[in-house]
């Protein structure tokens, strides 16, 4: 947990560093294969966080009171969080309770929209640049933000990116550190 | 031989729905097949294609007779394991190719016997249930392809409560629903999809209960091939023949007419020739995966869903408004003698004589025949 709390850290402030796009700073991006390392047991190492079958299997072994609670979440959130996020976080939050991990859920989620934000700042052949300004803005203003305070109702998990820039991808390639533009 | 069919059956389902090709044909398996079964299979696997709309995807589902869950896991392990060792025997560049010739198949059978085997799975009857069952395809949509590795996207949202009461529900329970995105085709009537389900039993062969001809009674078991039709254009209302009427009323307007055409083969350890093989056709049903033989799984309403009835027929005596008549739900056919097999159909109303019924047969079998349009359903004068 605490090694989330300051691997995010750094890779914020790497974040930040990068708002200068001719340098390619090695640490950031060593700091972004950490973390992606450092978060895959808990994302993906359970068959329940990567199967929709296996996770409805595990939900089935609860109690008939906690099932009907995880469908209501299912239910409510479904629209809203990404369904890579969501099979952990139901498996983190009912299944194997654990707060930590439920956290960091939710970072790597908060991660993955850094970098795809960061990947439409930076991208060379978007033509609205000044949405482009407003994304590496709206990223400044997001690195600051410390992943153990994250909850499902942030304005940083729960904004809509694709609404407000809609030529933005809706997913990030670039798991090993930013594109910059000399590099395109 | 009844093995190889049984193998001939699964490998090349599971091998030929691997491929993309337009049209697919399992290798080196339609020789050992007769000529039912050939035609089964081909209905089953070789009417999909990328292009269209829609699509049938393999699913397996397993059954036993025990309900305990150690029994289910066990031969769900089995069969896997099977499956492995057969496509992986000869090295894991040749597996899946060599997986269609004939010999593996008959692998496949006998590991899967043996490793049951192994585990002790005796006086359990299991039950595989392979299912081709329509849904609606977009050959632009990529999701399936994308959702397969660890790529987070943030608009792959609100799909999973759904995609957990589609594994909740019964597979036949869509079938109706989902039936209308198979078009309609040219001739009389169209396949719609199918389920091929394969039940085994190992009986305990303790010397000390001196079962008799332990070689044949050791394994036994029978594959179901279920195919559902559907008839292209509005049935006749009534069909008259001598001193009977045939009257066909359906369940709603504009409701289709269905059949559920299950074809079964017997197999044994003997290797003989099938002690029974029986063609079952019920008209205007379409029928649950455990509707048929009496071993068929599972016998919990929840799991094996409704059978969906969408019409009646039913046949009267003209002159004698007074007599009941009867409804016809299921006919069996003999597929040795190619004859009815009175004794094993089976009608409702059960205050008609059965003298009535049989006379009815007797008389009238080729207007039931051609009123049905058995012949597209059972094409090649297999009746």
């Amino acid at each position: 947990m605490k090694h989330f709390v300051i691997g995010l850290t750094v890779f914020s402030v790497a974040l930040a560093a990068v708002a200068s796009p001719s340098e390619v700073f090695l640490g950031e991006r060593i700091a972004a294969i950490e973390f992606e390392k450092r978060s895959h047991n808990t994302m993906f190492g359970e068959e329940a966080c990567r199967r929709p079958q296996a996770l409805l299997k595990a939900v089935k072994t609860l109690p008939v009171m906690d099932q009907s609670m995880v469908r209501a979440f299912v239910k409510t959130y479904e629209h809203q969080i990404p369904e890579k996020i969501l099979l952990p976080l139901v498996y983190w939050k009912f299944i194997k309770k654990s707060p930590g991990h439920e956290t960091s859920v939710l970072q790597y989620w908060f991660q993955k929209r850094l970098q795809s934000l960061r990947d439409y700042a930076d991208h060379p052949l978007k033509k609205d640049k000044k949405a482009q300004a407003d994304a590496r803005s709206l990223l400044t203003s997001w690195v600051g933000t410390p992943g153990s305070k994250l909850t499902i109702q942030s304005e940083e998990l729960i904004l809509n990116l694709s609404k407000r820039f809609p030529e933005m991808e809706d997913y990030s390639l670039s798991a090993g550190g930013f594109r910059t533009r000399e590099y395109c | 031989m009844k093995k190889k069919f049984f193998l001939a059956a699964v490998a090349s389902l599971i091998a030929a729905h691997c491929t993309h090709k337009e049209t697919r044909e399992p290798a080196n398996v339609k020789n050992i097949l007769t000529n039912d079964e050939a035609q089964a299979l081909s209905n089953l696997m070789d009417t999909d294609s990328p292009l269209n709309p829609y699509r049938r995807p393999l699913k397996i589902q397993f059954h036993t007779s025990g309900d305990q869950e150690y029994f289910r896991q066990t031969a769900e392990k089995a069969f896997r394991e099977a499956l492995t060792k057969s496509l992986t025997e000869e090295g894991p560049e040749q597996g899946l190719g060599k997986s269609v010739t004939a010999n593996l198949k008959e692998e496949l059978f006998e590991n899967f016997v043996e490793t049951l085997l192994i585990y002790k799975i005796i006086n359990i009857g299991i039950q595989v249930d392979i299912s081709f069952l329509p849904e609606p395809y977009q050959n632009s949509d990529f999701s399936p392809e994308l959702s397969s590795n660890q790529l987070v996207r943030f608009n792959e949202v609100g799909k999973l409560s759904r995609k957990w009461d589609a594994l909740e529900t019964p597979v036949t329970n869509d079938l109706f629903g989902n039936s209308f995105f198979v078009p309609k085709g040219q001739g009389d009537v169209d396949y719609v999809s199918g389920v091929l389900s394969l039940y085994v039993e190992i009986l305990d062969m303790d010397p000390k209960l001196k079962l008799p001809n332990t070689i044949k009674n050791a394994v036994k078991g029978f594959v179901r091939y279920r195919r559902f039709y559907r008839l292209n254009s509005e049935p006749q209302s009534v069909a008259e023949c001598g001193e009977f009427a045939l009257s066909y009323k359906s369940d709603g307007p504009r409701v289709p007419f269905f059949y559920t055409v299950d074809l079964y083969k017997n197999f044994n350890l003997m290797n003989i020739s099938p002690t029974e093989e029986s063609l079952e056709i019920y008209p205007g049903f379409l029928a649950s995966n455990n509707e048929g033989r009496e071993e068929l799984m599972p016998d919990v309403y929840e799991k094996a869903g409704r059978s969906i009835s969408v019409g009646q027929l039913l046949v009267n005596k003209k002159q004698n408004s007074a007599s009941p008549g009867f409804r016809l739900k299921k006919l069996v056919y003999d597929l040795r003698n190619k004859k009815l097999d009175f004794e094993n159909s089976v009608f409702e109303q059960g205050k008609s004589l059965t003298s009535e019924r049989r006379d009815y047969f007797k008389k009238c079998e080729q207007s039931l025949k051609t009123f049905l349009k058995l012949d597209a359903v059972v094409p090649g004068g297999l009746l």
